[in-house]
């Protein structure tokens, strides 16, 4: 992608994008999720909730986690935010990942209610898999399958773009960075639909030169580079090694 | 570069904050050189080698007899001693002469073997296994030389006279027994060369004796001095002569006199005569003074009676003598001043004029002596004016040869001196009285050890820790994020499910 492209998208991205003025909803949700009660550190959920909010209340709504190789911790992220804002705001709530039978996400695979959803101007269908009323989990991998190795097909962006309209908020579980790497052509289609990039890192085990390396691959995206979140706050740097090494 | 420029402080240069997370962070590694340090100090305290030092002081007086010829014989002359300088003493100790004989004498002790001749300041222990393995005393002598100038070290005070020999081994006995045929081996060095170098002197000396003997008689020099010291025996005799001439002369000449004013007076004597009414008046006055004799015998014979016993007609005897005797006294008084002497007077120009002729002869044999007398002081007077000029020749003669006498006598007095302090020398060093008594130490403290090991860990550890710091990529906290990844923002840690 040139620069002046690059440019270009970021500047749509910037008028686009419109303030939302949400008011909480008292009460709304009856049955609210089970994973928000389940968080063990809500302050650490409360303080990184609040700054996404402020960014959906600033009218981004695609946000996307990502780290070097710790996608464990990158689903419990994705899965603790949808969490945060089901249990604040009555919205449809989307989460795309690459790995929906994995990790924390494989509990929600286990009692999902499956939709093969289709499109207009399209005869692709999605399966769309319902956890609850809370939030849907969409596989990346399925959607994929919609492109060709080289660019983004009519029906990929006419599912893709049908399913962003279709819910207030996004999360994507991008692929660790360096399946992105190498496969730069296929997830290259998906990046133009992440506005805001959240970096996952472990003390004492992610390196400087990969944060760096995340910051870099995406930004030459366009994509907006958010900050940064750690990883198991309270471990020394042995268990996180261990637990790293784990994933 | 960035986390080098992390590693720095505007004031305290180095960022001691970030140094003290990074041995929290590195623990593992703090630990090791913890473990370390604990292992080092006292492996370095007790693995040091226990030193057992001894100084003694020494003073070094020098009569200067080295240094070359001349200037050894001018030191001669003048008589000048100096104290040997440190560089000296210095330069005789590190001869191979000195260390040689040195460890000649501990080979010889019969405590050789307990002798521990190793470096106390050096581990190696290479020098003392070449000893051990020396197969004969020539070899045990050449590498025990070698090793003795490691042990002791000599140190002189500011005015240079008092020197200070400090002895260092690893036993007490070696440190002894070094410093005891150290104080042998130098006095006796020392006593050698003086010895030596007088002897060489006196040889010197000698030679210039001769030499200068044999000038002084190519120029007849000695036959003038025994001529010269003869005249002055010759005119001591003169002199001797005319004073014992002189005094009989004196002598001579007072009897001369005599003679000569007894001979006048007597010829005066005989020529005096005496007139017959002084012979008279002489005679009258010789009778009044007997009757004056008589009253008075008889008064005092009538005075001896008692008062009371007396008759009238006594007391009339005693006063009719009392009387006469009066008019006698007046009698006599009015005669005058009698020449009461003339009758003696008379007889003595009798004798005067008997003896007369024998006080001419006395007079003219008086004159005889005095005139022979006169003459032999003459010709004794003419002897010696002869001796003097004689002798005033020979000075002239021996003033010209006066440089080469004074030199030869010069020399053959500092031949004398030379040989006395031949005979009665004794080494110029002397060393202070001191014990068996040897101090133990070690090199360094516990304290000083475990000081200097801390501080080297410390600062090796500080080194590993920047080294491992900067080539550590890993990210530990938001001081890595800050500082590396550009300001990028830290949003807060991931959520957990329990």
């Amino acid at each position: 992608m040139s620069a002046k492209l690059k440019e270009t998208m970021q500047e749509d991205v910037g008028t686009t994008r419109k303030k939302r003025h949400l008011e909480l909803v008292q009460g709304k949700k009856n049955t609210p999720s089970e994973f928000f009660y389940r968080v063990s550190n809500p302050g650490a959920l409360a303080k990184i909730g609040q700054s996404y909010l402020d960014d959906f209340k600033m009218g981004v709504k695609s946000f996307a986690i990502s780290s070097t190789n710790y996608k464990a911790s990158q689903q419990r992220t994705v899965l603790a935010l949808a969490s945060y804002f089901d249990h604040l705001f009555d919205m449809k709530i989307l989460i795309i990942t690459d790995s929906p039978h994995k990790g924390v996400f494989e509990e929600l695979m286990n009692v999902r209610e499956v939709e093969h959803r289709s499109f207009p101007s399209s005869d692709k269908t999605v399966e769309i898999n319902h956890f609850y009323h809370h939030f849907d989990v969409v596989d990346l991998n399925k959607l994929l399958a919609l492109t060709t190795s080289d660019k983004p097909t009519f029906d990929f962006e006419v599912v893709m773009d049908s399913l962003i309209k279709s819910y207030d908020i996004v999360f994507w579980d991008t692929p660790i960075i360096n399946t992105q790497r190498n496969n730069s052509k296929v997830y290259a289609h998906t990046l133009n639909y992440f506005e805001s990039l959240t970096i996952v890192v472990s003390p004492a085990v992610s390196r400087v030169s990969d944060v760096n390396e995340i910051k870099a691959h995406f930004s030459s995206f366009g994509v907006n580079v958010k900050g940064v979140l750690f990883d198991n706050p309270g471990m020394d740097n042995d268990q996180r090694t261990k637990k790293a090494s784990g994933e | 570069m960035k986390k080098l420029n992390a590693l720095l402080h505007d004031i305290t240069v180095i960022n001691f904050q970030l140094v003290g997370k990074l041995v929290g962070r590195y623990w593992k590694l703090s630990a090791v050189f913890g473990v370390i340090l604990a292992v080092l100090i006292p492996y370095l305290y007790f693995g040091q080698i226990v030193m057992h030092q001894k100084s003694v002081n020494f003073k070094a007086f020098s009569n200067k007899f080295e240094a070359n010829e001349k200037a050894a014989l001018a030191d001669l002359v003048e008589g000048a001693g100096t104290f040997l300088k440190k560089g000296e003493i210095l330069a005789i100790v590190n001869t191979y002469e000195f260390t040689t004989s040195l460890a000649r004498r501990l080979v010889d002790s019969p405590d050789f073997s307990k002798f521990d001749f190793r470096d106390p300041k050096n581990k190696s222990n290479s020098a003392q296994d070449s000893l051990v393995e020396c197969p004969d005393k020539e070899c045990q002598l050449k590498v025990l030389a070698g090793m003795l100038p490691a042990l002791y070290t000599l140190d002189a005070d500011f005015d240079s006279e008092r020197f200070n020999l400090t002895v260092v081994s690893r036993s007490n006995i070696t440190t002894f027994e070094v410093i005891r045929n150290f104080q042998i081996t130098l006095e006796s060095l020392r006593y050698n060369d003086t010895v030596s170098m007088l002897d060489k002197q006196i040889k010197q000396v000698n030679e210039l004796i001769i030499k200068s003997r044999a000038d002084i008689d190519e120029k007849g020099g000695f036959d003038k001095v025994a001529s010269g010291e003869l005249l002055d025996a010759m005119i001591s005799q003169q002199q001797s002569k005319m004073r014992s001439i002189s005094e009989r002369l004196n002598k001579e000449i007072d009897q001369l006199r005599y003679e000569q004013i007894r001979l006048k007076e007597s010829n005066l004597s005989a020529k005096t005569k005496i007139g017959e009414s002084e012979k008279l008046s002489y005679e009258k006055y010789s009778k009044i003074q007997h009757s004056i004799d008589e009253l008075r015998q008889n008064i005092a014979s009538l005075n001896s009676i008692a008062a009371s016993n007396r008759t009238a007609t006594d007391e009339q005897v005693l006063n009719q003598l009392k009387l006469q005797l009066r008019k006698n006294e007046d009698l006599l008084r009015g005669m005058g001043d009698i020449k009461r002497g003339l009758a003696h007077e008379d007889s003595f120009i009798k004798t005067q004029i008997s003896n007369s002729s024998s006080f001419q002869f006395d007079y003219k044999v008086a004159s005889a002596r005095v005139r022979a007398l006169e003459e032999e002081n003459n010709l004794a007077s003419k002897e010696l004016d002869r001796l003097y000029t004689k002798k005033a020749e020979m000075d002239n003669h021996l003033l010209q040869l006066k440089p080469d006498l004074e030199y030869l006598k010069l020399l053959e007095g500092k031949l004398v001196t030379m040989k006395m302090s031949r005979s009665a020398v004794t080494s110029d060093v002397t060393f202070e009285n001191y014990g068996p008594e040897v101090q133990d130490f070690k090199r360094n403290t516990f304290l000083r050890i475990a000081i200097f090991s801390f501080l080297f860990l410390a600062f090796i550890l500080f080194l590993s820790l920047i080294l491992i710091y900067t080539f550590d990529d890993r990210i530990y906290d938001e001081f890595e994020i800050i500082k590396c990844c550009d300001d990028l923002p830290i949003i807060g840690n991931t959520p957990n499910f329990d």
